[in-house]
């Protein structure tokens, strides 16, 4: 059921409606059966990885909950938590790498196996309940309000990806949303799904007739990267607005999960601003440890957040293109930093140069790097960066109309983007004093829809749910 | 939350009945007078509109000639279309005569009636060209005596293989032939183009197969064309971007005849496409006569140092692996061009243009189609 489609909208209509006559108790029934049912409407299959994972967690974090100290039920259930992920998502890449270094004759053969969608958020999010509850964060009970942690049906199968003490609280005091709430939310659905079906859908056909081309100009592939930079950027923050709006109409509130990234000052603003939700994750239990250990020794730091970032670009998938884009923004992070550490010392007009000169290089070397994300081989997009970087070839060779595509994308980006932004966000008592925009409203909406109609194309999934 | 439900119910139903994009469309165009798209006739029995979104119901119903007689020419629209300037008139009351048309006639009158099939269709490009000719020639196995190829540069900038030849998938024997030829040029640019468009069709037809089954979306989507926003949404997306086409030429000033580089990737796969169609065809005994089409001398469409270096290839190419080439470029006239949206139309041209066309493929062609040796 993509978010895309008319069954969705059905599915949260009737969802909303079974919020808003429930209470209490049932109201949680309602989400987490809700929530099955949208998994479910996927692939049945999938319904018993979730099950088992969530029940695997819950009892685990009820023993940890009771002795923290007991180490043995954050460690092995963690490692099975990433074994069952690596199962579904790596071995089919680890397979290969080993039959390619054995002899023919001992060559593995791997039944097929279908990847459940969102299995990569919501093993994250039962990861991290583990180390919270270790860490002195309540638990949650019982089994209902646990499993709807990982599985509401807006963030199962993209994110936000959700820490237990900003969804917990929420369950404890779960209420039907005001009329001016749910507006704001049905506001930030429609403005999710005009960015996905107008701008990322389009910038999509560009991009995929861009890259299955043999030979372009450096010209056209830098376009192709920024355009791709934009289409990823639309569809993930289109999805995410979605998950965001549907989740305040059911009277829940999910955490941000972008700020902007092309304004990012540098690349480590950059993961400020990108999948931000993830990025704490990262942040939190793999990176703030990892630096605890390296102490003083900057250098190992240095190592150690290449690494975390080559684990990064492996968690959005198995492909080297993947490994390597992680490690393309470890090396960026780590160069900002020396650069950083080396400019406290030049003068402040030099200083001030090259605050105004960063955005802009981050902005290109972001960009630059989703060619090793989204080109189907490692040769491929090895020869683009080196027509890019070499500047091999300006001529532009796509259709004018292409280039109108990118420019629109990129004005509507940096101009429209931040005002829309400040329009998500609205609180609901922020809506409610909006009377004269209230009563505009079905204007607003009647002229979405017309658009939604005339551009739909229901069978163009976000890119983010093969991650 | 009612105002909501009903204002916008509301909205819908009065954006359904009152069709605003025609409204703008005849704003930019001042009613249709001042932007018309040209007067314009197509030669009877000429690639039409239905063959273009199936290509393969039209190649079923015709097998134009015996094999190894006939001709068999591809090229774009220019080959079908008479158009006129603004504010002069098209006689309606007969057929109008095109260059292939004019040149089958003098053929005839020298006592070689060669059946041709027009096989041309709008902007086709070459990998399209190359797709069809393949099935005309491993799978009709309708070896035509003579192709004729128009090579228009204009084409060389378009890519992909749209979805009314991709019907021709449909035939397994197409499929089969595809993929062996495929295999044989699997270092050719123009390959992308057709993995792209076998793809394509494999996702159309699975969703195809889907649409047939019961979905819960199928379902809401039947009960949704009952609302008349929802039912009417491909009209108003037509009218929309062609709202979107009159704005780029009346804003930003990029019409049709904008001059524009022809390189890179789409040029590379047209051009190696070019290049497997000649061998395709010779390899089959046909004879191979290539010309460059005739350019509005009007517009200025190309950067010369790209045009040039194109035609000396073509020359090269026609001058090795060829029967025949002309460059026609120089053909008609400035005053036999017709008019498009906002000025001079860079590929159609009146009857006059067609027969001045005619008079130097008969001049270029004449002696090898009227030999007789193979």
């Amino acid at each position: 059921m993509a978010f895309t489609s008319l069954t969705y909208f059905v599915f949260l209509a009737l969802t909303v409606g079974a919020v808003r006559v429930t209470r209490g108790v049932a109201r949680e029934w309602v989400l987490l059966g809700a929530s099955f049912v949208f998994y479910g409407f996927w692939d049945l299959r999938f319904v018993p990885v979730l099950l088992t994972l969530g029940a695997g967690t819950y009892l685990a974090g009820r023993r940890l909950a009771a002795n923290r100290k007991d180490r043995a039920w954050l460690v092995f259930p963690v490692a099975a938590i990433l074994a069952v992920l690596g199962i579904f998502k790596y071995s089919g890449m680890v397979v290969s790498l080993a039959n390619w270094l054995l002899p023919d004759a001992l060559r593995i053969t791997l039944p097929s196996i279908i990847l459940p969608l969102g299995i990569s958020f919501y093993t994250f999010e039962c990861v991290s309940y583990l180390l919270d509850v270790h860490q002195g964060s309540p638990g949650l009970t019982p089994f209902r309000r646990f499993l709807l942690f990982p599985a509401f049906f807006p963030h199962l199968i993209a994110g936000p990806i959700l820490r237990v003490k900003e969804f917990g609280p929420q369950l404890d005091k779960l209420e039907a949303p005001s009329d001016a709430e749910s507006v704001a939310g049905i506001d930030r659905i429609l403005i999710g799904l005009l960015k996905k079906v107008l701008l990322a859908n389009t910038l999509g056909t560009f991009v995929d007739q861009g890259f299955s081309a043999a030979k372009n100009s450096a010209l056209d592939n830098w376009s192709l990267a920024f355009a791709f930079g934009l289409q990823i950027y639309f569809d993930f923050s289109a999805y995410t607005d979605i998950a965001i709006g549907s989740s305040r109409l059911v009277g829940l509130k999910l955490p941000e999960n972008f700020n902007l990234p092309y304004h990012a000052r540098n690349p480590s603003d950059f993961w400020n601003r990108w999948h931000i939700t993830l990025s704490r994750w990262i942040r939190d239990y793999l990176f703030f440890p990892l630096n605890l250990k390296a102490g003083r020794r900057i250098w190992l730091r240095y190592v150690y957040l290449v690494e975390v970032m080559t684990l990064v670009g492996l968690w959005h998938g198995a492909g080297l293109g993947f490994i390597l884009w992680g490690a393309w923004h470890g090396v960026l992070m780590v160069g900002h930093r020396v650069l950083e550490s080396r400019i406290k010392r030049v003068p402040k007009a030099v200083a001030r140069v090259a605050g105004l000169v960063g955005p802009a290089i981050t902005f290109i070397l972001v960009n630059a790097a989703w060619i090793l994300f989204r080109a189907p081989t490692i040769g491929q997009s090895s020869s683009m960066l080196a027509s890019m970087f070499s500047l091999k070839g300006l001529r532009p060779a796509f259709s004018v109309n292409d280039y109108m595509i990118l420019a629109f994308a990129m004005g509507f980006y940096f101009v429209l983007e931040p005002w829309l932004k400040r329009i998500g966000e609205r609180t609901g008592s922020a809506v409610a004093a909006e009377r004269l925009v209230f009563w505009a409203r079905p204007a607003f909406y009647g002229a979405s829809l017309m658009l939604l109609f005339m551009f739909d194309r229901s069978n163009v999934a976000f890119i983010y749910f093969q991650f | 939350m009612l105002w909501l439900v009903v204002g916008t119910a509301a909205v819908v139903s009065a954006l359904g009945r009152f069709d605003g994009f025609e409204a703008i469309q005849s704003l930019l165009t001042h009613g249709g007078e001042t932007a018309a798209t040209q007067p314009a006739k197509l030669a009877p029995g000429c690639w039409d509109e239905t063959a273009g979104n199936d290509l393969l119901t039209a190649v079923s119903k015709d097998r134009p000639f015996r094999r190894g007689a006939g001709v068999l020419v591809l090229g774009n629209s220019q080959q079908y279309t008479v158009s006129v300037a603004l504010g002069q008139k098209l006689d309606s009351s007969r057929d109008v005569h095109v260059a292939i048309d004019l040149l089958a006639a003098r053929l005839a009158a020298d006592g070689r009636a060669y059946g041709f099939y027009d096989g041309a269709a709008p902007n086709q490009t070459m990998p399209e060209a190359l797709w069809q000719a393949l099935y005309w020639y491993e799978v009709a196995h309708v070896s035509p005596k003579f192709l004729v190829v128009q090579a228009s540069f204009d084409t060389f900038r378009k890519q992909g293989i749209r979805p009314g030849y991709q019907t021709l998938l449909e035939d397994a024997a197409f499929g089969v032939a595809l993929d062996r030829f495929e295999a044989e040029h699997e270092h050719d640019a123009f390959v992308s183009a057709w993995s792209e468009a076998k793809s394509d069709a494999l996702a159309r037809r699975r969703e195809l197969a889907e649409s047939g089954r019961f979905s819960v979306e199928g379902a809401l989507r039947k009960a949704m064309s009952n609302v008349r926003l929802f039912r009417n949404r491909e009209s108003y997306k037509a009218t929309f971007l062609n709202d979107i086409y009159q704005l780029r030429v009346k804003v930003l000033h990029v019409s049709p005849t904008t001059r524009r580089h022809v390189t890179g990737a789409a040029f590379e796969e047209n051009w190696s496409a070019l290049v497997a169609l000649v061998h395709l065809a010779r390899s089959h005994g046909s004879r191979v006569l290539i010309y460059n089409a005739p350019v509005n001398p009007a517009v200025s469409m190309f950067y010369e140092s790209e045009y040039d270096a194109y035609l000396q290839n073509l020359a090269a190419l026609a001058r090795t692996d060829a029967d025949g080439f002309v460059d026609l470029a120089h053909a008609v006239a400035a005053k036999d061009w017709g008019f498009w949206i906002d000025g001079p139309d860079p590929i159609h041209f009146n009857e006059q243009g067609h027969l001045a066309m005619a008079d130097q493929l008969y001049a270029a062609f004449g002696p090898a189609l009227l030999s007789t040796s193979r």
